[in-house]
């Protein structure tokens, strides 16, 4: 592996979580956040009573209430609110520092690389939290179309190990993540996943383009079609040209965020990084994949003091 | 003693219209105190073919035409809608008939079985845990048409025979702009505060015999896929019919919280035809719904196009309505906005409303994204009973002119020949903001 690698890969986990951190710290909030704040002020606010004292009256059903609480005073519902967001923006802000310091703090005391798992965590959950949010479309997919990023920081802490059977792992949650992650956007943009479409209408756009639906849906298809066969290639065989394309066709699908919205969608290209740069780490480990090429099988270690 | 008399009966006609302005008053003022169960007798139980969940929904010419939808418990076989321009009285029924031209059950999702515990066949565990099963529900809806503008039409809706009160509302005017909408989004948590806000649209009305439709900007409920949140919402929405019958149609924006079939069958649209259209509030204001949910270009932006460009100089006001804000106070902007926002700016369009963000602003006018006096003002973003969010008031387009803030709301847009004046009315009836906007010479 070469001797940049790590270092790069470090800058990048910073990247991604700085790019999932900033609308956290400076807009909305998480997804993990949100969801928070809908379940408590659902409590607070009484909803659940409301709910069930309306199916009874009004559809003569019963709901099971677990526990009933009288509706809150506003401002204490404001102020726990108030709370819940600090406290997101908090994890957010622990996290970013985690991921920019860890890389100086691994140099010492490489076993504190499994803190990276922290943030890896915290990716996780806002997966998961996207997913039961339900707002977006394909939202339910969320923790695997969101794989590269949690898992690029899982491998970041395999490899940072520093021996062969912890390469080993690496090498495959890096594979099975960007098989997920390929996988599901190439299932989105073959099911025209409408975002999917603006991005390449706004494109399209900006180059003088008038994209008509029909081109348009042409290309998502195609897209869907080659990042599936993409998600299977990646687990199937170790081949470099594939590695290199789907660090390109990543690279180009983070980038065309900020491209069609401009320069203030940076997190989003931010987020997305991972996205290019986990098949490049598969290709820069060099080790196999289910079935073995060997023209194209390179198994070079890490080596030592590289971060 | 005559005169003692005569002295005592005015004393207590005065002591009568003052108790009945104290009421109205103190309803105002008590609308935050309502409780659970005063707000739950309002509404219409769902049973058999009782005709409950009605509203009538305008997207289309507002003069002449309107959707009359209702909800039953049961199937039924004759479902239709007496309306005219007079009332039938007490027991009577106005004078013409239509008879729904579609009926059919809602899209409902049953909850899944319960797992098997360890060693428990799902036999078992359904036998153990029943999962209560989502009793069925009916819409109908009847499209009336060749209406007089500026009329009010009563109406009575029977199921099989079971008829319900009389309503009536008031059909847009052929021409001028003496009238009001109230826009508003977000209703889909809070029952308690959504149910307040339909009280507040309710008294808004009952104050102003000029407010004609209310403009939802979508997010009706959290989960648009089940029914059993849609029903609340449409026995809720029952709230925001006057005492005397009065109905505010309702005029529907799809959210990102509004997915699957229930949202086109309680609105009464073709999902694959009428996720974006105008209403023509007589020939002089036109309201454009848009659809954040679908791509903003392709067959939209090219429909939109064609839609501002017919309408541009043909109206007086001319509005757009969709969920997801351009320029928002909370999250970042909807994909949409470089594809909307430059036709929006080509054909002046007078104001933007938008959902989603759970706030209140009201923006600089923006023209080619910059702050511009003769720019369009986007005003949102949401407060119908949703829990409300801190804003970033350090956005460019919301100093210097431009306001955000967080409480529930409805947006008040009052038309006039030469100005539109715009308030952010709050839930306990006082005004967070109050504009007017000038009418562009065309």
């Amino acid at each position: 592996m070469h001797k940049y690698a790590l270092p790069l890969l470090a800058i990048v986990a910073v990247v991604t979580v700085l790019g999932a951190a900033w609308p956290v710290l400076f807009n909305e909030g998480s997804a993990t956040g949100k969801l928070l704040v809908r379940t408590y002020e659902t409590e607070a606010v009484g909803d659940v009573d409301f709910e069930s004292a309306m199916v009874t009256e009004l559809y003569g059903e019963t709901l099971e209430v677990t526990a009933s609480k009288p509706e809150s005073d506003p401002a204490a519902i404001a102020a726990q609110v108030s709370r819940l967001r600090q406290l997101d923006r908090g994890v957010a802000f622990m996290c970013l520092l985690l991921t920019a310091g860890l890389p100086f703090a691994c140099r010492k005391w490489p076993k504190l690389s499994w803190l990276y798992l922290l943030p890896a965590l915290w990716l996780l959950v806002n997966a998961q939290a996207t997913a039961m949010n339900d707002s977006k479309a394909f939202a339910e997919l969320a923790v695997p179309a969101h794989a590269t990023r949690w898992g690029m920081l899982v491998a970041l802490a395999l490899l940072l190990l520093r021996n062969p059977q912890s390469d080993r792992i690496a090498n495959w949650v890096l594979r099975i993540a960007c098989a997920l992650t390929f996988a599901v956007h190439g299932w989105e943009s073959f099911q025209l996943n409408p975002p999917f479409q603006d991005l390449l209408y706004i494109t399209a756009g900006h180059v003088g383009i008038g994209l008509s639906e029909w081109i348009c849906h042409g290309l998502l298809h195609t897209i869907g079609v080659l990042d599936l066969i993409l998600a299977v290639s990646v687990v199937a065989v170790h081949h470099r040209r594939l590695l290199y394309w789907m660090g390109c066709w990543g690279l180009i699908t983070a980038a065309s965020r900020p491209i069609a919205m401009g320069l203030d969608a940076w997190p989003e290209f931010a987020m997305r990084l991972p996205n290019s740069v986990a098949p490049l780490l598969v290709l820069f480990l060099g080790l196999q994949a289910i079935f073995s090429l060997s023209s194209s099988t390179t198994n070079t270690q890490l080596e030592p003091g590289t971060l | 003693m005559n005169n003692n008399r005569a002295n005592w009966i005015v004393a207590s006609l005065i002591f009568s219209v003052i108790s009945m302005i104290s009421a109205v008053s103190a309803n105002d003022v008590d609308l935050a105190k309502l409780d659970v169960e005063s707000l739950v007798t309002k509404m219409t139980p769902l049973k058999g073919t009782t005709p409950a969940q009605w509203r009538v929904v305008w997207t289309d010419d507002a003069c002449r035409k309107a959707t009359i939808s209702w909800t039953t418990a049961e199937p039924g076989e004759k479902h239709v809608v007496y309306y005219g321009t007079k009332s039938g009285g007490r027991e009577g029924k106005p004078a013409l008939n239509q008879e729904c031209q579609s009926n059919g059950i809602y899209t409902i999702t049953q909850p899944n079985p319960p797992k098997p515990k360890e060693g428990e066949t799902p036999e078992q565990a359904l036998k153990r845990n029943p999962p209560k099963k989502i009793a069925p529900a009916y819409y109908h809806h009847a499209r009336i048409k060749e209406l007089k503008p500026n009329t009010r039409y009563y109406f009575v809706l029977e199921s099989d025979g079971e008829r319900s009160r009389e309503f009536y509302f008031r059909t847009a005017p052929a021409e001028g702009t003496d009238f009001t909408l109230i826009h508003g989004g977000d209703s889909r948590s809070g029952h308690a505060n959504r149910c307040r806000m339909n009280l507040r649209i309710a008294e808004q009305a009952k104050s102003d015999s000029k407010v004609l439709a209310f403009a939802h900007g979508g997010d009706y409920i959290v989960s648009g896929v089940r029914w059993e949140q849609w029903r609340l919402w449409l026995s809720q929405h029952e709230l925001t019919t006057l005492e005397d019958g009065r109905v505010l149609p309702i005029i529907p924006t799809k959210g990102n919280h509004d997915k699957g079939k229930i949202y086109f069958e309680v609105f009464d649209l073709e999902e694959t035809t009428k996720r974006w259209h105008t209403t023509m509030l007589g020939k002089d204001v036109a309201l454009v719904t848009l659809d954040t949910n679908s791509p903003g270009g392709g067959p939209q932006a090219e429909w939109l196009e064609a839609e501002l460009k017919r309408l541009r100089p043909a109206v007086r006001w001319l509005i757009v309505q969709y969920h997801r804000p351009m320029y928002p106070a909370v999250k970042g902007p909807a994909t949409h906005a470089p594809i909307f926002c430059p036709l929006f700016d080509k054909y002046n369009v007078d104001i933007a409303l938008e959902s989603d963000g759970h706030c209140m602003k009201r923006t600089v006018p923006i023209r080619n994204g910059k702050k511009d006096p003769t720019g369009i003002v986007y005003v949102g973003e949401g407060g119908l009973g949703v829990g409300q969010r801190k804003t970033n008031p350090d956005r460019w387009y919301l100093k210097d002119g431009g306001k955000a803030g967080s409480a529930h709301h409805v947006i008040r847009l009052d038309f006039n020949p030469d100005d539109m004046r715009v308030r952010f009315i709050l839930m306990d009836g006082s005004a967070w903001d109050d504009r007017r906007i000038k009418a562009r010479n065309h």
